[in-house]
């Protein structure tokens, strides 16, 4: 197995005893010899994450008890957090939205996600979410790499890593913002931590350059460029005589090789012109106000398609969800966004037969609180939120677990960050116990060792 | 035997770390002492050392090494003079002569640096910059360049502020117990510290002890001999640090001098600043306290206490508490936020602002900030496990010792009995773990395989009697690292060869060359490919420390400005660590993004630019000598004659490629029209109807910026739009200028609407107005509003600003952006207030479009429409353009609009020369050439 292999790199790492020198220095990486791959259904991941903090409230969560006791306190009986902008005394806020159930399993969603309807039956909802980060830095770098604080390999680096790349001329792991605004905690957000490089997130933009260098440098033709580097080959192989030991050389002669297929291949793949008016219409590309989230839904398909393990859609970069005001009209717009999208998404990855190997995942780096915050808005809830996850061999139209009466705390069957993380290795087929990283002598996992897989 | 009566096991109670460092002998006659360790270990294995290596290689190994730099053509040769009169004296000399320079700090220091995660921001969401920051780093270059002993070394860093609390120079060394990451807006903050102890504990384990104690934390070491105890323990020394923000980089002579000279000013402005305070007091109290508020209330109750009924962990919080309710003082309970508009208190705060600006010239200028760390007092903060009060102690396993404490004036006194502990001279690890990361640097890993961490899951040491050795002689010489230096670079392991090719036997015995039959191949680090890459251009400018510097700056890498959120982008590519834990080691990749940042970026390009107007002067033709003269000064050696001609056939081939580009590529049309195509896609609903075509601004072009002659803004508020695409902006900082009305001199009115480029200090590709007015003292003053709007590249956008100063310096600039390439994009809308009040108009110069005066801020890109419009339109009206001063559009590609001309005239464009942009193109591919990436 050769992890490094593709877009992130010829990274000739450990694991096949070529590299020179490396992240652990002579000690093995445990990877090879410790991953049994047991029978996963799931081959790539779509992280759809809505940035800032979604209200379970007013979306999967339905409380009675909140519209009863709103303009009040919260009772005594709760368990006080300590929250983001210290507005934990404020009064209850009930939610303005009506609920039905959906689907032949009944799930329980919002009017905020009218079209959700459809794909009811596809989706297994938790909403019994948990993390540590009670602000935006902590929740989102918890959620993306399961520590608070920044240094660690992301969710999709570890995907990376552990099960290796298909594309030969696309990154493994590919992140789609739907605005210029940066994600909180910027790139490090998909970055490898203490792992090579070659299995950080790729960020793909609009515009012509969707990777950072993929065009020539201004006022250079691709005549006098190609004559520029087939010269540097020419030294580089020059050099390469008498050095063969040393194959690091050979694998930066072949990285050229590798930028310049994904100067072709790159572009194409997130090109969304071949796609029929129907296919555009089914991922709302056809209405303004869905045009950019499902753009990126569109082309996490045609990436999945092409070999791309890991997609992350950033939808509201920059906290956009986050609603300490004016929730309702911050919270309707949001869900217009990306209620076509993700509908069709899902449809379209079923239609192909991609869903079953394709685990979707949706949600916050956390919740919002049933107290109010400046009156009309709620602060942030990292102690009890929804995700949802679909595809990937995971049963849809369940709900697991479930938090108090008031939507505050997680109550049964929590699932905090970690479990969420070794959970979507599970339904990859790796053992999350076993898929280790050596780093300054230890063995490192995307759990932090404290992780339990729930059966989905 | 365990103090605390914990049975460790045999196997544990042997681990090679914990045992005293051994007394080794090397007999007498054998040699050089490293060759005498290494050769018994070759020979046990039935391998030899490899030949040595030549004058040319070694010298460049032994600069990249010490320096981190390439040789000079000079000092290769010079090198090679000495070599061939006798080897080992050049050796010995060379050695002595680059531990003498400064550049030996700036490369050994971002060793340190990497290993006490130093970085100038914050990390988590604000990342705010840590300016004093840098007060550490020269701290630690300035340690390697005077060979600071390493036992006072760790002192300092662990408590310079007990052991000098007089020396600022000394105390700057506690840095090292706040480089860790800081969030600014935790409300809880029992939790942050904890976070923040528990951090600073991690660190001094790894850092100074080589061990890995954060797995304690929660449970006792799973693999090695460390309990939960020792944890807390080790804790319990680090528990009462915090991080004071009004202390000065001065001594008490510089303190007592600058209260005395700013007496005057002091007492002369006593009666303004005081009225001035109490205008704010109230707004400043009431935000104060909005903040304070915010914390949960068991956190609140610690912070009312009296000081002194405090006990150390309550003033820590109470510092976390103040720390965020003063930031939010600072930037919320401004005169201009908390007064009334048009208020006699605003008024009355503006007339004291103005007489205190009378008095400035009595003040002298302020003292610097210094960055360190201290104790809340003389109390300790009480450590707990599981409820158990812990004692600052040291490893059970190693005897469970209690410490000697001596309180001291302000401090517990703890950090210096942790830092006597670890530099007593039997402390098993301490010595080993220096040597042993100075072994690693030289020759790519350490003897100990895991430098942070000598943990029983590692491999043993591959040569233990080499280590202890090397232990104990750094100890007995006075904890001296240059002496090691020599040792270990006069070694002929050292001057092995790299150039020696594996056989069979050696890929069987010891593929990874752990027993050193040959030098081992590096790869430069990021920061000594930036550094090369400016040696060789000739752009690398030396400095002697000082505040950190935005990258486009040619100074050496450990001088760049290190955000953690926001890493340099070429340093980052090549594997520098992002500052969030100890990182001993460098990672290295080979990645595509590399090939492409080195073949592609415009960074690389310039550098190969410069090295070849160094080499080639003003000499229009390279000849042979100057492509030796390039090989020579980008891979330190003389090249072959077929090397030679190789490069010369490049040059005749790749000059026919340049030249004729060069033309095409840089001038669309000689009319600088274009019809509007595809590229304004989106953009219909902000053109008007006749629109056909567009203008393209082409630095480099001679289509650079034109005027509308006689048409000048007069008036103060205003709104200037743009529909227009944005195809390139600066590799440096300069600003790409798409409208002004300015001379670009900052002691004249004017403004200018742009676009920052990648080296910015206010991030690249922000939206950005200049403005030069008078402030409500009526001085003149130069203010950069800058948006946080990013604009894409090459991506029809409308953008617009309105301009709207107020007399009492409240008046705001309100940017407009919006993506017309998707239908579905917001319009962006963001306020930013300045503190120009009015005179921004200019008298005499015209508008600008593409520039500004001068040629430097060029814009690249394209432009469709251009309004401006002598009042302030709200978010509705931006487009109804019924009275503009200007509208610019082109409704017929074939003629410009009547209204402009091109600056400069008719000028011909500016052609490259094809030769010189080949010679170019040829150092472009030594610079990213394996032959100057790797020691090889």
């Amino acid at each position: 197995m050769n992890a490094g292999a593709g877009f992130g790199g010829v990274v000739l790492s450990a694991l096949t005893g070529q590299r020179l020198y490396g992240a652990d220095l002579g000690t093995k990486n445990p990877v090879v010899d410790k991953i049994p791959h047991h029978f996963g259904k799931a081959k790539n991941v779509i992280f759809l994450f809505m940035e800032g903090g979604p209200s379970h409230l007013d979306l999967f969560d339905p409380k009675p008890l909140l519209n009863k006791l709103a303009g009040k306190p919260l009772p005594e009986s709760f368990e006080r957090p300590v929250t983001a902008m210290g507005e934990a005394g404020s009064p209850l806020l009930g939610s303005k939205r009506e609920w039905k159930q959906h689907g032949e399993s009944g799930l329980w969603i919002s009017d905020w996600l009218p079209k959700h309807s459809a794909i009811a039956d596809d989706l297994c909802v938790i909403r019994s979410c948990v993390s540590d980060g009670i602000n935006h830095a902590g929740g989102v770098a918890q959620m993306n790499t399961g520590s608070v604080f920044g240094g660690r390999p992301s969710l999709g680096a570890w995907v990376n890593y552990g099960m290796g790349s298909v594309s030969e001329n696309l990154p493994a792991f590919v992140v789609i913002k739907d605005s210029n605004a940066m994600v909180v905690n910027g790139t490090r957000c998909w970055g490898s931590g203490f792992m090579p490089a070659s299995y950080q997130g790729t960020l793909f933009e609009s515009g012509t350059e969707p990777v950072a260098n993929l065009n020539l440098p201004k006022g250079i033709t691709g005549e006098r460029q190609s004559g520029k580097l087939a010269f540097l080959d020419q030294l580089n192989q020059g050099h390469l005589r008498g050095r063969q030991s040393n194959t690091e050389l050979e694998a930066r002669i072949q990285s050229y090789e590798l930028a310049y297929r994904m100067q072709a291949e790159a572009p194409e793949a997130i090109d969304l012109e071949s796609e029929s008016e129907g296919m555009k219409s089914m991922y709302g590309l056809d209405e303004d106000h869905t045009r950019v989230f499902g753009r990126q839904c569109l082309m996490a398909r045609r990436l999945v398609e092409r070999g791309v393990r890991f997609v992350q859609l950033y939808h509201g970069a920059g906290s956009k969800w986050d609603s300490h005001s004016g929730m309702e009209k911050n919270h309707s717009r949001l869900c217009g966004n990306v209620d076509q999208p993700i509908v069709g998404l899902i449809q379209d990855l079923k239609q192909r037969g991609l869903l079953d190997e394709t685990l979707v995942i949706w949600g916050g780096e956390f919740g919002r609180t049933p107290m109010s915050e400046k009156g009309d808005g709620r602060d942030h809830n990292p102690t009890g939120f929804t995700m949802w996850m679909a595809g990937g061999g995971v049963k849809g139209g369940q709900t697991i677990g479930a938090t108090d009466e008031l939507g505050l705390h997680a109550t049964e069957d929590r699932l905090h960050v970690h479990d969420l993380h070794a959970t979507v290795l599970d339904l990859l087929g790796l053992d999350h116990s076993k898929v280790v990283y050596m780093h300054k002598g230890r063995p490192e996992r995307v759990d932090l060792n404290e992780g339990e897989v729930l059966k989905l | 035997m365990a103090a605390g009566g914990h049975e460790f096991t045999d196997e544990q109670k042997a681990w090679w770390a914990v045992q005293p460092v051994k007394t080794v002998v090397v007999p007498e006659g054998v040699g050089h002492p490293v060759d005498y360790f290494v050769e018994r270990k070759l020979e046990e294995v039935g391998l030899k050392m490899a030949p040595g290596a030549s004058a040319v290689e070694f010298v460049r190994r032994a600069y990249f090494d010490l320096h981190g730099l390439p040789p000079t053509v000079e000092a290769v040769r010079k090198f090679v003079v000495a070599w061939d009169e006798d080897e080992d004296t050049a050796v010995a000399g060379l050695v002595e002569e680059l531990l003498a320079s400064p550049r030996y700090g700036e490369r050994w220091g971002q060793h340190w640096l990497d290993v006490v995660r130093y970085a100038d921001s914050d990390g988590y969401r604000a990342d705010d910059f840590r300016s004093s920051a840098f007060r550490y780093r020269d701290y630690v270059i300035r340690a390697f360049n005077e060979d600071k002993p390493y036992d006072e070394f760790v002192r300092e860093q662990l408590a310079g502020d007990e052991i000098a609390p007089g020396d600022p120079m000394r105390v700057a060394a506690t840095g090292f117990l706040r480089n860790g990451v800081y969030e600014w807006n935790q409300r809880n903050a029992e939790m942050q510290r904890e976070i923040m102890i528990n951090e600073i504990t991690n660190v001094t384990g790894e850092v100074f002890m080589g061990m890995g104690v954060g797995c304690a934390q929660c449970h006792d070491h799973k693999f090695d001999p460390i309990l939960q105890k020792d944890y807390f323990a080790l804790q319990a020394f680090l528990s009462s640090v915090y991080w004071p923000d009004d202390r000065y980089h001065a001594t008490e002579e510089e303190i007592s001098k600058y209260e005395k000279d700013s007496r005057t000013w002091h007492e002369t402005t006593e009666g303004i600043r005081d009225e001035m305070k109490s205008l704010l007091e109230a707004g400043a109290r009431k935000t104060y306290e909005f903040r304070v508020k915010t914390f949960p209330p068991e956190v609140q109750v610690m912070f009312r206490k009296p000081w002194e009924e405090k006990s150390a962990y309550e003033r820590q919080i109470s510092f976390l508490v103040e720390r965020q309710a003063e930031r939010e003082v600072r930037t919320l309970a401004t005169a201009e936020k908390i007064l009334k508009k048009g208020s006699a208190e605003l008024q009355r705060y503006g007339e004291l602002k103005e007489k205190m600006a009378f008095f400035k010239n009595l003040k002298p200028e302020d003292l610097p900030k210094a960055f360190v760390s201290t104790d809340t007092g003389r109390e300790g903060a009480v450590v707990r496990m599981k409820e158990e009060e812990v004692s600052p102690g040291f490893l059970e396993l190693l005897g469970g010792e209690v410490p000697e404490i001596e309180v001291r004036e302000g401090t517990s006194g703890r950090r210096s009995a942790l830092a006597e502990w670890l530099v007593r001279g039997d402390h098993p690890t301490t010595a080993r773990v220096m040597v042993n990361r100075i072994w690693q640097h030289h020759f790519g890993k350490g003897i100990a395989a895991s430098p942070n961490d000598f943990g029983m899951l590692g491999e043993e040491p591959s040569h233990p009697e080499l280590l202890d050795w090397l232990a104990g002689e750094f100890v007995k010489g006075g904890w001296k690292m240059k002496q090691m230096h020599r040792l270990i670079m006069t070694s002929a392991a050292y001057r092995q060869t790299a150039r020696f090719e594996p056989s069979n036997v050696h890929e069987v015995i010891d593929p990874e060359n752990k027993w050193l039959w040959r030098f081992s191949p590096k790869r430069l680090s990021a920061e000594q490919i930036r550094d090369a890459m400016l040696a060789v251009s000739g752009e690398l400018r030396h400095r002697d420390g000082g505040a950190a510097q935005t990258s486009a700056v040619p100074v050496r890498s450990i001088y760049v400005k290190k955000m953690r959120n926001t890493p340099d982008r070429i340093l980052q590519c090549f594997d520098s660590p992002s500052g969030f834990s100890s990182e001993p080691e460098r990672l290295n990749t080979t990645t595509a993004t590399q090939s492409l940042l080195l073949a592609n970026s415009e960074w690389p390009l310039a550098r190969a630019r410069a090295m070849a107007g160094r080499i080639l002067g003003g000499k229009e033709n390279p000849s042979a000598e100057d492509v030796a003269k390039a090989y020579r000064t980008a891979w330190g050696r003389e090249a072959s004659d077929v090397e030679v001609k190789a490069a010369v056939d490049f040059l005749a081939m790749q000059k026919t490629l340049t030249g004729e580009v060069l033309e095409k590529e840089t001038i669309p049309k000689m009319s600088g029209l274009i019809a509007l195509g595809d590229l304004f896609k989106g953009a219909e609903p902000f053109l008007p109807q006749g629109a056909k075509g567009a203008i393209s601004l082409n630095p480099g072009s001679g289509r650079e910026r034109l005027e509308l002659p006689g048409v000048e803004l007069k008036d103060d508020h205003f709104t200037v739009s743009a529909v227009a695409r944005l195809e390139g902006i600066h590799a440096d900082a300069r600003v790409n200028t798409l409208v002004s009305q300015w001379n670009g001199n900052q002691e004249s009115s004017g403004w200018a609407m742009g676009v920052t480029s990648a080296k910015s200090q206010y991030s690249p590709r922000n939206f950005i107005m200049q403005l030069v007015g008078h402030n409500p003292d009526g001085d003149l003053e130069y203010e950069v509003v800058a948006s946080g709007l990013q604009v894409p590249l090459n991506i029809p956008v409308f953008m617009a600003v309105t301009v709207d100063p107020q007399p009492n310096g409240e008046g705001k600039v309100t940017f407009y952006l919006k993506d017309l390439s998707m239908p579905g994009a917001q319009m962006q809308r963001v306020e930013v207030s300045h503190h120009i009040s009015g005179v921004i108009r200019s008298k005499g110069e015209n508008i600008l479009v593409g520039g500004r005066n001068g040629e430097a801020h060029l814009w690249h890109g394209t432009v469709a429409r251009l309004t401006v419009i002598p009042e302030v339109l709200g978010e509705g009206d931006l487009m109804k353009v019924d009275d503009p001063l200007v509208d610019l559009v082109v409704s017929d590609i074939t003629k410009p609009p009547s209204e402009i001309r091109w600056l400069g005239g008719n000028k011909a464009p500016k052609k490259k020369s094809p030769t010189r942009e080949a010679f170019a193109d040829f150092c472009h591919a030594l610079l990213s050439s394996n032959e100057f990436l790797y020691l090889h």
